[in-house]
């Protein structure tokens, strides 16, 4: 059911940076959803005093930090009554999404290594932290040889694949998408992998692979959102700056051709760059 | 010293009054050198020699003891294009009209060290897009917080006058005849109780057929026995309490006859600053409607409340105010931060000020990229262009750096007009 959520806070001039995944947050909101979307990701050490120094400067919540820190004092406080206070100050998330937090948290602790593990790489996927992400599928993958859940290890190989895919090493994304695929099936995993491979081979070539797997309906959607994902490019700056680029490289303009690739590969390695957590 | 000061502003001159802690009511401010009227007129005289403005009153002083240039009717000139030029540097009218009301407040303020400013509000003769940017501006330079600075009509200002006098002038209705040079104006503020709530509503006649300013200069006789005749015929209309006469039409003391029609069973009180005091009043103590159960209605104000629906689309939620009602329309407008939680609808809401009735419209948000629930930041303003047709624009404000703005901006129109249909 649909909702509208009214705002009564103020946003930050300042962001509170989360140590772990570099992760700013600049608003009581953003570091609702932080924390909601991301308790895997979350450890006592990060709600603290620096976060309410914060929470008291930036957001101008005196009364929310205040009680923060009157609770972090207590003996009995666990992450949970810190993030739960955090949550119930505004009426952002309701009492019931509340409560399935909270459920959230406990079910969470009964969570194998590897489960709680994967979790927490799929936080760092979520926000394209993509080098880390994988980094610690592949952890999982050596310290947790036999699993012993094809679902689990399925998940695990597949969002692996996403991390590798958008670090631009298509070949292991590929063999992870089909590790996935051998062990559980999933569709989702398959269209996946087609369409990284319609990204690296000809049409025929994946027409071939689709008919291999019982997917050739997925061939046409797979080329169809590869068109729109073409055209929405032409929108992005770095798009522009490409093609402004290549005029100058036309007309013979080197200094302005290298000058305006320097920009690009600037960007592109601050991208990089803030993958490194 | 707190100062909260009132300034009507028309076409040929500006009064003022400020309210000092203590007083029972504003007092109205002179020139330091003509004390005998508080209508400052809006003329400007540059000094060659001192280098400086002077303003008002002052000019007929200094005009014929200095060199300088002078500069007349800024207000009616305010659409002009023309530029005048003093001593090598070149104003549009908007900006004399800025130093001009800039210089009367700053001479006023120096009169005591200990005079702080903290509240103004402006009354206006007629509503001028050029010269509510000035007044805008003018709230800028003198560092006062939005909120302690106001723009009104004068049909407001009459009202916040009314409402802060003894409430047994207003057991009934209240009158008031305007005489001024475009001929006579009759307004009558009536209440109608709603419930538990007060409604006001302020009419307006024109008179000037009947009683047009040329009959001031002509029969005295006859302008009082007509005035007398309409007196009597508006004085039947409903039970009056009180009766104001403002306007330079009744600076002569000629009314005889139509003074025993007016004062018969009622209180009559004749003044120029009638509208300086009222928007005085309103500097000091705010609006008189707020914080109370009642609305004025009157003609360019806006009778509805407009705002949104926050909470469950189809469940548990509420009003939230985004533009209030019942002032004028260049007053009305508001913003407001809304997060979308699995939706892409707003509902727009309308409540008649008097009748409480809601009308409701949903607007469908398109176009913005799918982001998971609650992460679809927008700000939605409302403004009014006119008094008959506003806007709402809604922002995309994005959600951080964790969803960035698209920087997409909607607009959809509405008119008064198709709200109260």
């Amino acid at each position: 059911m649909g909702r509208v959520i009214l705002c009564e806070t103020t946003p930050a001039t300042t962001s509170y940076i989360f140590p772990n995944t570099k992760i700013e947050v600049f608003s009581y909101e953003e570091l609702c959803y932080y924390i909601y979307n991301n308790i895997a990701l979350i450890s006592e050490e990060h709600i603290g005093v620096p976060m309410f120094n914060w929470i008291e400067r930036e957001l101008h919540l005196s009364d929310l930090a205040e009680s923060l820190r009157n609770l972090k004092e207590k003996d009995t406080t666990d992450l949970t009554d810190l993030l739960t206070a955090i949550l119930t100050y505004k009426e952002y998330y309701t009492i019931p999404e509340i409560k399935e937090f909270i459920l959230q948290i406990e079910r969470m602790k009964g969570l194998s290594a590897p489960q709680y593990r994967k979790l927490q790489a799929d936080g760092f996927l979520r926000y394209h932290k993509y080098l880390k992400a994988a980094a610690i599928y592949d952890e999982i993958l050596d310290q947790y040889p036999d699993i012993g859940n094809d679902k689990l290890l399925a998940a695990i190989y597949h969002n692996r694949g996403i991390a590798y895919a958008n670090n631009f090493e298509l070949e292991d994304a590929m063999e992870s998408y089909r590790k996935a695929y051998e062990l559980i099936g999933d569709v989702g995993t398959m269209y996946e992998y087609l369409l990284l491979l319609a990204t690296m081979k000809d049409r025929e070539d994946v027409e071939v692979m689709a008919k291999y797997y019982h997917a050739e309906s997925m061939v046409q959607p797979i080329y169809d959102a590869i068109k729109d994902a073409e055209e929405d490019v032409t929108g992005s700056p770095i798009y522009h700056r490409m093609e402004r680029a290549m005029y100058h490289y036309e007309k013979n303009n080197l200094t302005d051709f290298n000058q305006r690739m320097d920009t690009v590969l600037e960007h592109l390695k601050e991208e990089f760059r803030e993958q490194t957590v | 010293m707190d100062i909260y000061l009132g300034v009507d502003l028309c076409r040929k001159n500006v009064q003022m009054s400020y309210y000092e802690e203590g007083k029972d009511e504003p007092t109205s401010i002179y020139q330091l050198n003509n004390a005998e009227t508080y209508q400052l007129p809006n003329v400007m005289f540059y000094s060659k020699e001192e280098k400086r403005w002077y303003v008002g009153n002052q000019v007929s002083t200094v005009r014929f003891q200095q060199d300088g240039e002078i500069v007349e009717d800024i207000v009616g000139n305010i659409d002009s294009d023309k530029h005048v030029a003093v001593e090598g540097a070149v104003y549009t009218y908007d900006a004399l009209l800025l130093i001009l009301l800039k210089t009367h407040i700053e001479e006023f303020l120096s009169r005591s060290e200990e005079y702080v400013l903290k509240g103004l509000t402006i009354t206006l003769e007629e509503y001028h897009p050029k010269v509510y940017q000035v007044l805008q501006k003018l709230c800028k330079e003198l560092g006062l917080a939005e909120d302690a600075f106001y723009i009104m009509s004068h049909e407001n200002a009459f009202f916040q006058y009314v409402m802060n006098q003894d409430e047994k002038l207003r057991t009934n209705s209240v009158a008031m005849f305007e005489y001024g040079p475009e001929g006579m104006e009759y307004y009558r503020i009536d209440k109608k109780h709603q419930g538990n709530a007060r409604i006001f509503y302020l009419g307006r006649e024109s008179l000037k057929e009947e009683l047009p300013y040329a009959m001031l200069f002509e029969d005295i006789a006859s302008l009082d026995q007509k005035f007398a005749e309409i007196a009597k015929k508006k004085m039947r209309e409903t039970y009056i309490s009180t009766v104001y006469l403002t306007g330079v039409g009744f600076t002569d003391m000629w009314i005889e006859q139509s003074q025993k029609v007016l004062c018969d069973g009622r209180r009559v009180f004749m003044g120029q600053n009638l509208y300086t005091k009222g928007a005085c009043y309103h500097a000091k103590f705010g609006a008189y409607e707020a914080d109370r159960d009642c609305v004025l209605c009157t003609e360019g104000s806006i009778p509805f409340d407009i705002g949104v629906c926050v909470g469950e689309l189809e469940g548990r939620n509420q009003f939230y105010p985004i533009a209030i009602g019942g002032r004028e329309w260049y007053n009305m407008k508001g913003q407001v931060t809304l997060f979308l939680d699995d939706t892409n609808r707003i509902e727009m809401l309308y409540q008649d000020k008097v009748s409480k009735e809601m009308q409701r419209e949903i607007i469908e948000i398109h176009g913005l990229p799918k982001r998971p629930p609650k992460t679809t930041k927008i700000s939605l303003e409302v403004e009014l262009t006119d008094e008959r047709v506003g806007a709402i624009v809604i922002r995309d404000v994005g959600f951080g750096r964790i969803y960035p703005t698209t920087n997409k901006i909607y607009r959809k129109d509405f008119s008064i007009g198709h709200i109260e249909s």
